[in-house]
């Protein structure tokens, strides 16, 4: 009976039911659809903050050496380190299992040896030493004419440093590296030179636009460093954690480095995602709310309406408890609906906003489904209190009034 | 209403009469637990319903009273038979059968599909008496049943009272037409709230 009591109350009054079905159904899209869109485009917001470049960095680990004359301190001097390139492979083949579950994924692990150099016997320009292929992947900012080197032989010059040497694409320079080294406590000159084809030109927006770059064995050669490496970056896709215990964790692998954070990379991508995630939940609370009260005024103004329906219910011996039950069983069925089509309307919205805003394809996220479900009978039940509360007011004595 | 010192006794139609405003609906709401008076006392079937809570004149009207109102009060989409079965779903259980029983006992046996908008008003008038009395009430209250329906279909709702007062219902009913108070036991006419007059009926 009180199915059939339940059913034919819906039939008879659609649109005092349809009106708070569509609104709980677009508060819980809404919601649905950002939170799939949160769980699954992190990621990709992550990655497109990778793009800024590398966020950790990984220097020699320095001692100072207190310098002291007849026993009283006259300062310090830092002995210049280098990390060996047996440590930088080291940590360029660290398994993601290390981090345990702090990283999501590493972008590049780039080493670095520095040093100048001079070109075509005329100029002074930095060179870098380099890994390309893990290059490539960190510095994803880097604007190339022409291609990276795929040999020794080959350099990519800076496009500050191509105008000035007034050379292009597939030109030849000359690299030539000088120094005086110490053989026995004997001075003893130290000169070698290379000859390399441009392969390409970067823009980069800052000082490498100055610089040259070379291939890392071929600059360690050249320069008289083999082995030695001066620094390295690494882009990591921290997992919701400050990236510093990341930096910690290396550290802890590799004794001999020091790992820093790249501190304004790192907190922009931190306050990034905050307020990615604190817009989200914004979002999410108006359009709830906004639910509770369209669902609230509707079942209110129902209620209104179906006073004398109350009212009859009550003289036949409906209890305050029966007529309680009646309008939240009615306003929860509403619930399921609308909370489990929500669902799926929300995978849609999830769907657009990640095609149009993070070229990423969405999937259905069905853990969010139950979520949906309850935040939809959640609602109910909160806009319910008001519309219950007036329906247990009605008198029966009302029946017993003439219009 | 003050002064009502009054008994009423079983098997009995008893005839409340009295112009508008004389306190027909309003002795009729106290008695049906819908008011409570402001002092007295006041028993129904030995119960002192003063002494009761809102939930407890709910359940105590539910298993002992049957509601006949003027404006027949039906649920507009539940069908007629479904409309008598609600009453005995809030009061223990749903039997169809018997719910079908009462109906053809109002002459309605062929209009049990019908919802309200399909019944004429006297139809409808009897699925309330028939929703009233589905659960065997021990009193019967009727609040001016034919106030708004013609002389034939009134005379239809009279009858089917006449024919459930035959078989012993104790009827309450509440009429300001002199014509209807006498199919009454007993005529009880109010004025001003009072009782002006008592009288038993010769039938």
């Amino acid at each position: 009976m009180y199915a059939k009591v339940l059913l034919r109350s819906f039939m008879s009054h659609r649109t005092r039911f349809i009106l708070p079905a569509v609104a709980l159904l677009i508060g819980i899209s809404v919601g649905s659809g950002l939170l799939m869109v949160t769980l699954e485009v992190e990621g990709e917001i992550a990655n497109e903050l990778r793009a800024f470049g590398p966020n950790l960095v990984v220097l020699p680990r320095s001692e100072d050496i207190d310098l002291n004359v007849g026993g009283i301190p006259i300062g310090s001097v830092s002995e210049t380190n280098y990390i060996t390139e047996r440590d930088a492979q080291l940590i360029r083949d660290l398994p993601l299992d290390v981090f345990g579950d702090k990283v999501k994924g590493i972008l590049g692990k780039n080493a670095l040896i520095y040093s100048v150099v001079e070109i075509d016997n005329t100029t002074d320009l930095i060179i870098g030493g380099t890994w390309f292929d893990q290059l490539e992947k960190i510095n994803l900012w880097w604007e190339l004419e022409g291609s990276y080197p795929m040999d020794g032989r080959s350099v990519v010059l800076g496009h500050r440093a191509a105008e000035v040497l007034n050379k292009g694409v597939g030109d030849t320079i000359l690299l030539s590296y000088s120094e005086t080294t110490f053989v026995d406590g004997v001075p003893t000159p130290f000169k070698r030179e290379m000859s390399a084809t441009i392969s390409g030109i970067v823009m980069t927006g800052g000082d490498d636009d100055s610089r040259v770059f070379a291939d890392l064995d071929a600059v360690q050669n050249l320069t008289n460093k083999e082995g030695k490496v001066s620094i390295m970056h690494i882009s990591a896709l921290c997992n919701e954690c400050p990236v510093e215990d990341v930096a910690k964790i290396i550290e802890g692998q590799i004794p001999g480095v020091e790992v820093r954070t790249v501190k304004q990379v790192a907190m922009a991508e931190m306050d990034t995602l905050n307020l990615v995630k604190d817009m989200v939940g914004m979002i999410t609370i108006v359009a709830l709310v906004a639910s509770i009260l369209v669902v609230m005024t509707t079942m209110t103004l129902g209620v209104v309406e179906r006073k004398r329906e109350i009212a009859l219910m009550k003289t036949v011996g409906a209890t305050n408890l029966d007529v309680m039950v009646l309008i939240l069983t009615e306003g929860l069925i509403v619930a399921l609906i609308a909370g489990s089509l929500g669902f799926w309307t929300g995978v849609l919205t999830a769907r657009s906003i990640g095609q149009m805003v993070f070229d990423s394809s969405i999937s259905a996220r069905f853990e969010v489904l139950p979520l949906s479900i309850l935040v939809s009978v959640l609602i109910v039940l909160v806009a319910s209190v008001v519309p219950v509360r007036m329906a247990m007011r009605v008198e029966p004595a009302l029946l017993m009034r003439r219009d | 209403m003050s002064g009502i010192d009054l008994d009423i006794y079983k098997g009995d139609w008893t005839v409340i009469m009295g112009a508008s405003g004389s306190g027909k609906t309003t002795l009729l709401n106290m008695i049906s637990c819908f008011e409570r008076p402001s002092s007295g006392l006041l028993k129904v079937l030995g119960k002192d319903l003063l002494s009761l809570s809102d939930r407890e004149l709910t359940v105590f009207r539910r298993n002992n009273m049957g509601i006949v109102f003027q404006q027949y009060n039906l649920i507009p989409y539940l069908t007629a038979l479904e409309n008598v079965e609600i009453a005995q779903f809030f009061h223990s259980v749903v039997d169809e059968g018997s719910a079908r029983d009462v109906l053809q006992e109002v002459g309605l046996a062929n209009r049990l599909g019908h919802t309200p908008t399909k019944l004429s008003g006297g139809e409808q008038q009897r699925v309330s008496i028939a929703r009233a009395v589905v659960n065997e009430p021990s009193i019967v209250l009727a609040d001016e049943p034919t106030g708004n329906l013609d002389r034939a279909n009134g005379k239809k709702v009279m009858e089917v009272l006449g024919k459930l007062h035959g078989k012993g219902q104790t009827i309450l009913f509440v009429t300001h037409d002199p014509e209807l108070a006498m199919w009454g036991d007993r005529v009880i006419t109010l004025s001003d709230g009072r009782i002006i007059a008592d009288v038993r009926m010769v039938n």
